[in-house]
């Protein structure tokens, strides 16, 4: 009876395990790793863009000990786009975010760091596409916030791909 | 013993759940889109004898299959992912092909079959790592695989892509990169040296 039950509850251990598994690893992916977008244009048809998304810089302030200031952080795309019959960009948002909800949020438009990403770039034809942030965000909880980024590839100035996301814990 | 199957049960309910969700999630609404866009292509095939004759071609050297394709796949483009591509910009980017191809055979940088034939592999390898479900809807839809999407249905695309490289690396060959200009900045100023060139043609 009692094998039984350690039996039944080792089972369910291992679906739990599971159902965080297929989450978590069909979605999460951690600095520093490779990363790739998809765009199927109407005229050239599929491509995959692949690029590399670095946490550059990132500081912390504990204000108090139930809150967590973030106020500086930069996270980039750093990928090859200079090899295609058009226009190819990678749009970058970054979310962030505590076990309470967003706390902020930066896209390329607030992004004006590009020029000192030089030392990341691996290949002269490499380009830098932020977010970043110089904005101070709060969170309400004393562990730090993740960051979410979404990118897109976009080519000519129009998206015909779609957006993937890396979520990163960060330190 | 009754308290641990209905433990079990609830995990077991959540954990199919869970798991079905996360390869639904975002999945399967791409993958629609593929099939969708596979659809109306097939459909504006299938209705060729009725538009072809009303669509304006004052060049002989576009085949009225060429425009038929080129519009099918505009259409089925904005009807599945909603950006607008009218059949006038699908006759104008035929005539693009047409002048850039011929562009490319007088100055000998036309490239052979074999060179066509290694960039679509290129391409077709690096689906084989990173799969996209646009176009795993579309192979489905069409019941076509991975060979003859990439080989047959995508080679126009990929041919006027390379003939397009082709005379990027011409057009690069003639204007150097400037001091302090990235290599991006330099393929985007060159690319822009290629839509002038296009209207001077």
């Amino acid at each position: 009876m009692k094998l039984r039950k350690i039996g039944v509850t080792m089972l369910a251990a291992v679906m739990l395990v599971l159902v965080f598994s297929a989450t978590s690893f069909a979605r999460i992916k951690e600095d520093n790793d490779f990363f790739t977008s998809s765009l199927f244009h109407p005229d050239y048809g599929l491509y995959n863009l692949s690029y590399d998304v670095f946490i550059i810089e990132d500081y912390y302030v504990d204000r108090r000990a139930d809150d967590v200031e973030l106020s500086h952080h930069h996270a980039v795309g750093i990928g090859k786009t200079g090899g295609y019959p058009f226009k190819m960009e990678i749009q970058l948002a970054n979310v962030y975010k505590d076990s309470n909800g967003t706390i902020g949020s930066v896209s390329n438009l607030n992004w004006n760091w590009k020029d000192r990403l030089d030392d990341y770039f691996m290949d002269k034809g490499n380009t830098a596409y932020g977010g970043g942030s110089k904005k101070v965000f709060y969170s309400t909880v004393s562990e730090k916030p993740k960051l979410t980024t979404t990118s897109q590839a976009v080519a000519d100035g129009i998206i015909y791909g779609t957006s993937g996301k890396i979520t990163m814990s960060l330190y | 013993m009754k308290k641990s199957w209905i433990v079990l049960s609830v995990v077991v309910v959540l954990s199919v759940g869970g798991i079905s969700y996360s390869f639904a999630d975002e999945k399967y609404s791409e993958f629609e889109k593929g099939a969708e866009f596979a659809k109306y292509y097939q459909k504006t095939i299938a209705q060729k004898n009725n538009k072809i004759s009303s669509l304006t071609n004052e060049s002989n050297e576009i085949s009225e299959d060429e425009i038929l394709d080129k519009i099918a796949r505009y259409k089925a483009y904005s009807k599945a992912f909603g950006i607008q591509l009218s059949e006038e910009q699908a006759i104008e980017k035929l005539k693009e092909r047409k002048l850039l191809a011929k562009f490319a055979n007088e100055h000998n940088i036309y490239p052979a079959d074999k060179e066509i034939d290694a960039y679509i592999k290129e391409i077709a390898e690096s689906y084989k790592s990173t799969k996209y479900d646009v176009v795993e809807g579309i192979m489905e839809e069409l019941g076509i695989d991975e060979e003859e999407f990439f080989f047959r249905f995508s080679r126009d695309g990929y041919e006027e892509a390379l003939v397009r490289l082709k005379i990027l690396e011409k057009l690069k060959d003639e204007n150097e990169r400037l001091t302090e200009e990235s290599e991006a900045v330099y393929h985007n100023r060159m690319l822009e040296e290629l839509n002038s060139l296009i209207k001077d043609l």
